[in-house]
Protein backbone atom coordinates (compact mmCIF):
# COMPACT_ATOMS: atom_id res chain seq x y z
CA UNK A 1 0.00 0.00 0.00
CA UNK A 2 2.88 2.68 -1.05
CA UNK A 3 1.58 5.22 -2.87
CA UNK A 4 -0.60 7.53 -0.96
CA UNK A 5 -0.98 10.71 -3.34
CA UNK A 6 -2.08 8.11 -5.81
CA UNK A 7 -4.53 5.77 -3.83
CA UNK A 8 -8.13 5.47 -4.90
CA UNK A 9 -10.79 5.41 -1.61
CA UNK A 10 -12.52 3.01 -1.43
CA UNK A 11 -15.56 4.49 -2.08
CA UNK A 12 -14.74 4.87 -5.53
CA UNK A 13 -13.20 1.42 -5.75
CA UNK A 14 -16.73 0.17 -4.64
CA UNK A 15 -18.39 2.64 -6.96
CA UNK A 16 -16.66 0.85 -10.12
CA UNK A 17 -17.29 -2.93 -8.47
CA UNK A 18 -21.25 -1.80 -7.86
CA UNK A 19 -21.60 0.04 -11.81
CA UNK A 20 -19.64 -3.23 -13.16
CA UNK A 21 -21.43 -5.70 -11.62
CA UNK A 22 -25.14 -4.20 -12.38
CA UNK A 23 -24.70 -2.59 -15.44
CA UNK A 24 -22.24 -5.56 -16.92
CA UNK A 25 -23.13 -8.43 -15.07
CA UNK A 26 -26.43 -10.54 -13.72
CA UNK A 27 -28.99 -12.38 -15.23
CA UNK A 28 -29.65 -11.16 -18.56
CA UNK A 29 -33.47 -11.68 -19.64
CA UNK A 30 -33.83 -11.99 -22.99
CA UNK A 31 -36.55 -12.24 -25.63
CA UNK A 32 -38.89 -10.43 -27.80
CA UNK A 33 -40.60 -9.75 -24.21
CA UNK A 34 -37.89 -7.69 -22.80
CA UNK A 35 -37.62 -3.69 -23.55
CA UNK A 36 -33.89 -2.88 -22.19
CA UNK A 37 -32.51 0.21 -21.73
CA UNK A 38 -31.39 2.06 -25.26
CA UNK A 39 -27.51 2.15 -25.65
CA UNK A 40 -26.59 0.75 -22.19
CA UNK A 41 -22.71 0.17 -23.30
CA UNK A 42 -22.90 3.86 -24.55
CA UNK A 43 -24.20 5.36 -21.50
CA UNK A 44 -21.97 2.83 -19.23
CA UNK A 45 -18.78 4.32 -20.77
CA UNK A 46 -19.73 7.19 -20.36
CA UNK A 47 -20.78 6.87 -16.86
CA UNK A 48 -16.99 5.11 -16.24
CA UNK A 49 -15.57 8.88 -17.40
CA UNK A 50 -17.89 10.09 -14.98
CA UNK A 51 -16.50 8.06 -12.38
CA UNK A 52 -12.84 9.12 -13.14
CA UNK A 53 -13.55 12.43 -11.59
CA UNK A 54 -12.26 12.30 -7.94
CA UNK A 55 -14.42 14.92 -7.60
CA UNK A 56 -17.43 13.28 -8.31
CA UNK A 57 -16.20 10.47 -6.48
CA UNK A 58 -15.86 12.75 -3.57
CA UNK A 59 -19.42 14.13 -3.78
CA UNK A 60 -20.74 10.57 -4.28
CA UNK A 61 -19.43 9.52 -0.97
CA UNK A 62 -20.39 12.14 0.86
CA UNK A 63 -24.16 12.04 -0.52
CA UNK A 64 -25.03 8.61 -2.21
CA UNK A 65 -22.50 5.93 -0.34
CA UNK A 66 -23.28 7.03 3.32
CA UNK A 67 -26.93 7.51 2.94
CA UNK A 68 -27.27 4.16 1.45
CA UNK A 69 -25.36 2.06 4.10
CA UNK A 70 -26.59 4.03 6.80
CA UNK A 71 -30.42 2.61 5.33
CA UNK A 72 -31.60 5.94 4.61
CA UNK A 73 -32.88 5.39 1.06
CA UNK B 1 -51.09 -2.45 -18.61
CA UNK B 2 -48.27 -1.53 -16.08
CA UNK B 3 -44.35 -2.88 -16.84
CA UNK B 4 -42.41 -4.54 -14.48
CA UNK B 5 -38.85 -3.82 -13.66
CA UNK B 6 -37.17 -6.83 -12.43
CA UNK B 7 -34.72 -6.62 -9.54
CA UNK B 8 -34.02 -10.48 -9.05
CA UNK B 9 -35.25 -14.03 -9.41
CA UNK B 10 -35.40 -16.04 -5.71
CA UNK B 11 -36.83 -19.27 -5.12
CA UNK B 12 -40.07 -19.49 -2.54
CA UNK B 13 -40.38 -21.67 0.46
CA UNK B 14 -43.81 -23.01 -0.91
CA UNK B 15 -45.79 -22.82 -4.09
CA UNK B 16 -47.62 -19.08 -4.16
CA UNK B 17 -50.56 -18.29 -6.42
CA UNK B 18 -50.62 -14.87 -6.60
CA UNK B 19 -48.18 -11.50 -7.32
CA UNK B 20 -47.84 -10.32 -3.41
CA UNK B 21 -46.12 -6.91 -2.29
CA UNK B 22 -43.01 -8.16 -0.18
CA UNK B 23 -41.67 -4.97 1.32
CA UNK B 24 -41.02 -0.74 0.73
CA UNK B 25 -38.33 1.00 0.25
CA UNK B 26 -39.95 4.88 -0.18
CA UNK B 27 -41.76 4.97 -3.33
CA UNK B 28 -40.71 1.64 -4.49
CA UNK B 29 -43.02 -1.08 -3.73
CA UNK B 30 -41.36 -4.37 -4.58
CA UNK B 31 -43.26 -7.28 -5.76
CA UNK B 32 -42.64 -10.98 -6.14
CA UNK B 33 -44.88 -12.56 -9.22
CA UNK B 34 -44.64 -16.35 -8.54
CA UNK B 35 -44.14 -19.37 -10.84
CA UNK B 36 -44.34 -22.87 -8.97
CA UNK B 37 -41.49 -22.67 -6.66
CA UNK B 38 -39.67 -19.42 -7.81
CA UNK B 39 -40.59 -15.52 -8.04
CA UNK B 40 -39.37 -13.18 -9.94
CA UNK B 41 -39.00 -9.45 -7.75
CA UNK B 42 -39.46 -6.65 -9.36
CA UNK B 43 -41.72 -3.44 -9.34
CA UNK B 44 -44.84 -2.15 -10.94
CA UNK B 45 -43.54 0.85 -13.23
CA UNK B 46 -45.08 2.99 -16.47
CA UNK B 47 -42.10 3.47 -17.97
CA UNK B 48 -40.40 1.77 -21.04
CA UNK B 49 -36.32 2.99 -19.69
CA UNK B 50 -34.38 3.91 -16.79
CA UNK B 51 -32.01 6.68 -16.36
CA UNK B 52 -28.69 5.60 -15.40
CA UNK B 53 -27.71 7.83 -12.76
CA UNK B 54 -26.08 7.28 -10.02
CA UNK B 55 -29.45 7.26 -7.63
CA UNK B 56 -30.60 4.77 -9.96
CA UNK B 57 -27.74 2.98 -9.86
CA UNK B 58 -27.32 2.58 -5.84
CA UNK B 59 -31.24 2.42 -5.54
CA UNK B 60 -31.41 -1.09 -7.52
CA UNK B 61 -28.23 -2.40 -5.92
CA UNK B 62 -29.96 -1.39 -2.37
CA UNK B 63 -33.10 -3.13 -3.28
CA UNK B 64 -31.11 -6.33 -4.86
CA UNK B 65 -29.64 -6.76 -1.37
CA UNK B 66 -32.63 -6.90 0.81
CA UNK B 67 -33.90 -8.97 -1.34
CA UNK B 68 -30.71 -10.97 -1.12
CA UNK B 69 -30.85 -10.54 2.89
CA UNK B 70 -33.79 -13.28 2.83
CA UNK B 71 -32.81 -15.70 0.24
CA UNK B 72 -30.03 -17.01 -2.79
CA UNK B 73 -30.99 -14.83 -5.92
CA UNK B 74 -29.72 -14.56 -9.37
CA UNK B 75 -29.95 -10.47 -9.63
CA UNK B 76 -31.44 -9.21 -12.75
CA UNK B 77 -29.28 -6.82 -15.01
CA UNK B 78 -29.83 -2.94 -14.09
CA UNK B 79 -32.30 -1.47 -16.30
CA UNK B 80 -34.73 -4.76 -17.19
CA UNK B 81 -38.20 -3.84 -17.96
CA UNK B 82 -40.44 -6.62 -18.80
CA UNK B 83 -43.81 -5.77 -20.77
CA UNK B 84 -45.96 -7.37 -18.23
CA UNK B 85 -46.98 -9.87 -15.72
CA UNK B 86 -47.58 -12.21 -18.30
CA UNK B 87 -44.31 -12.09 -20.14
CA UNK B 88 -42.44 -12.51 -16.67
CA UNK B 89 -44.43 -16.03 -16.56
CA UNK B 90 -43.46 -16.78 -19.53
CA UNK B 91 -39.29 -16.49 -18.98
CA UNK B 92 -40.10 -18.05 -15.33
CA UNK B 93 -41.97 -21.14 -17.04
CA UNK B 94 -39.22 -21.01 -20.14
CA UNK B 95 -36.00 -21.21 -17.87
CA UNK B 96 -37.78 -22.64 -14.72
CA UNK B 97 -34.88 -25.56 -14.11
CA UNK B 98 -32.49 -23.17 -15.12
CA UNK B 99 -33.19 -20.92 -12.86
CA UNK B 100 -33.67 -23.64 -9.84
CA UNK B 101 -30.66 -25.27 -10.51
CA UNK B 102 -28.59 -21.87 -10.51
CA UNK B 103 -30.20 -20.75 -7.17
CA UNK B 104 -29.51 -24.40 -5.23
CA UNK B 105 -26.16 -23.65 -6.55
CA UNK B 106 -25.73 -19.98 -5.44
CA UNK B 107 -27.12 -20.83 -1.86
CA UNK B 108 -25.29 -19.78 0.97
CA UNK B 109 -22.34 -18.55 -1.05
CA UNK B 110 -21.29 -14.83 -1.91
CA UNK B 111 -19.20 -12.72 -4.42
CA UNK B 112 -15.97 -10.52 -3.37
CA UNK B 113 -14.10 -8.43 -5.65
CA UNK B 114 -10.04 -7.90 -6.19
CA UNK B 115 -8.64 -5.17 -7.42
CA UNK B 116 -4.76 -5.15 -8.30
CA UNK B 117 -4.03 -1.35 -9.05
CA UNK B 118 -0.33 0.26 -9.33
CA UNK B 119 0.96 3.28 -8.43
CA UNK B 120 1.66 6.10 -11.22
CA UNK B 121 5.49 6.12 -12.51
CA UNK B 122 6.87 9.59 -12.34
CA UNK B 123 7.95 10.14 -16.09
CA UNK B 124 12.40 10.62 -15.27
CA UNK B 125 12.85 10.10 -18.72
CA UNK B 126 16.23 12.39 -19.58
CA UNK B 127 16.65 10.95 -22.95
CA UNK B 128 19.92 12.47 -25.16
CA UNK B 129 21.62 10.93 -27.83
CA UNK B 130 24.50 9.49 -26.28
CA UNK B 131 22.72 7.05 -23.54
CA UNK B 132 19.78 6.37 -25.31
CA UNK B 133 21.01 2.91 -26.64
CA UNK B 134 21.94 2.10 -23.04
CA UNK B 135 18.98 3.03 -21.50
CA UNK B 136 16.71 0.89 -24.04
CA UNK B 137 18.85 -2.02 -23.16
CA UNK B 138 18.44 -1.39 -19.32
CA UNK B 139 14.91 -1.07 -19.78
CA UNK B 140 13.76 -3.68 -21.74
CA UNK B 141 15.49 -5.36 -18.63
CA UNK B 142 13.88 -3.93 -16.07
CA UNK B 143 10.64 -4.43 -18.12
CA UNK B 144 10.92 -8.01 -17.93
CA UNK B 145 11.79 -8.13 -14.15
CA UNK B 146 8.56 -6.19 -13.65
CA UNK B 147 6.62 -8.32 -15.91
CA UNK B 148 7.61 -11.14 -14.07
CA UNK B 149 6.60 -10.12 -10.97
CA UNK B 150 3.42 -8.83 -11.96
CA UNK B 151 3.04 -12.17 -13.55
CA UNK B 152 4.37 -13.67 -10.23
CA UNK B 153 1.74 -11.80 -8.51
CA UNK B 154 -1.48 -12.58 -10.66
CA UNK B 155 -0.71 -16.05 -10.63
CA UNK B 156 0.16 -16.02 -6.54
CA UNK B 157 -2.74 -14.06 -6.07
CA UNK B 158 -5.29 -16.03 -8.31
CA UNK B 159 -4.16 -19.87 -7.35
CA UNK B 160 -4.18 -18.78 -3.41
CA UNK B 161 -8.13 -17.30 -3.50
CA UNK B 162 -8.91 -19.92 -5.91
CA UNK B 163 -7.88 -22.52 -2.69
CA UNK B 164 -10.85 -21.07 -0.54
CA UNK B 165 -13.28 -20.14 -3.27
CA UNK B 166 -15.94 -22.55 -5.81
CA UNK B 167 -15.27 -20.37 -8.17
CA UNK B 168 -12.85 -17.50 -9.72
CA UNK B 169 -12.13 -15.58 -12.89
CA UNK B 170 -10.13 -12.25 -12.91
CA UNK B 171 -9.08 -10.08 -16.02
CA UNK B 172 -5.89 -8.26 -17.11
CA UNK B 173 -6.15 -4.60 -17.86
CA UNK B 174 -4.35 -1.15 -17.57
CA UNK B 175 -6.42 1.67 -17.60
CA UNK B 176 -5.88 5.75 -16.78
CA UNK B 177 -6.81 4.64 -12.83
CA UNK B 178 -3.68 2.12 -13.43
CA UNK B 179 -5.93 -1.08 -12.43
CA UNK B 180 -4.27 -4.14 -13.65
CA UNK B 181 -6.04 -7.11 -11.96
CA UNK B 182 -9.79 -7.28 -11.34
CA UNK B 183 -11.17 -10.55 -9.54
CA UNK B 184 -14.46 -11.73 -8.75
CA UNK B 185 -14.84 -14.66 -6.62
CA UNK B 186 -17.65 -16.64 -5.32
CA UNK B 187 -17.13 -18.17 -2.19
CA UNK B 188 -18.98 -19.69 0.68
CA UNK B 189 -20.54 -17.48 3.14
CA UNK B 190 -18.04 -18.60 5.92
CA UNK B 191 -15.14 -18.17 3.94
CA UNK B 192 -15.49 -14.65 3.95
CA UNK B 193 -12.72 -14.08 7.02
CA UNK B 194 -10.39 -16.46 5.21
CA UNK B 195 -10.49 -14.65 2.08
CA UNK B 196 -9.68 -11.24 4.03
CA UNK B 197 -6.65 -13.06 5.70
CA UNK B 198 -5.40 -14.22 2.10
CA UNK B 199 -5.54 -10.60 0.48
CA UNK B 200 -3.76 -9.54 3.57
CA UNK B 201 -0.81 -11.80 3.15
CA UNK B 202 -0.55 -10.90 -0.40
CA UNK B 203 -0.74 -7.63 -0.03
CA UNK B 204 2.22 -7.90 2.65
CA UNK B 205 4.37 -9.66 -0.25
CA UNK B 206 3.35 -7.45 -2.70
CA UNK B 207 4.12 -4.04 -0.87
CA UNK B 208 4.20 -1.72 -3.91
CA UNK B 209 1.03 -2.57 -5.49
CA UNK B 210 -2.88 -1.56 -3.89
CA UNK B 211 -5.37 -4.46 -3.37
CA UNK B 212 -9.13 -3.78 -2.69
CA UNK B 213 -11.31 -5.90 -1.91
CA UNK B 214 -15.49 -5.43 -1.86
CA UNK B 215 -18.31 -7.03 -1.05
CA UNK B 216 -19.83 -8.98 -0.29
CA UNK B 217 -21.80 -8.43 -3.66
CA UNK B 218 -25.16 -10.74 -4.69
CA UNK B 219 -23.23 -13.49 -7.23
CA UNK B 220 -23.69 -11.19 -10.35
CA UNK B 221 -20.61 -12.58 -12.06
CA UNK B 222 -21.58 -16.08 -11.26
CA UNK B 223 -25.41 -16.13 -12.18
CA UNK B 224 -25.28 -16.82 -15.56
CA UNK B 225 -27.07 -19.73 -17.16
CA UNK B 226 -25.05 -22.61 -18.90
CA UNK B 227 -27.91 -24.41 -20.46
CA UNK B 228 -30.59 -23.59 -23.41
CA UNK B 229 -34.38 -23.32 -21.96
CA UNK B 230 -36.44 -26.42 -22.27
CA UNK B 231 -38.76 -25.58 -25.22
CA UNK B 232 -41.53 -27.91 -26.38
CA UNK B 233 -41.91 -29.16 -29.80
CA UNK B 234 -43.39 -26.79 -32.66
CA UNK B 235 -42.87 -24.02 -29.47
CA UNK B 236 -40.89 -20.63 -30.45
Amino acid sequence: MTFENEKLSNEKITLLDLVDRILDKGVILKGDITISVADVDLIYLGLKVFLASVDKAEELREHQWEKMKQGDY
Amino acid sequence: MKKIYAYAICNLKEEQGKTKTVFKVNQHKIISIPFKKIALMGENIEKSNIEIGIENLFTHEKIVEKIWEKTSILPVQFGTILKNKKAVKNILQEYYSQFRNKLQELANKTELGVKIFIPKKENTNTNTTHNIFEKKSKNNEENKGTENHTYSLFSQTHNKLLKISIKGKYTVDQDEEHLIYDGSYLIPEANITSFKEVIKKIDTKFPEFQFSLTGPWPPYNFCKLESKPFRKKGGG
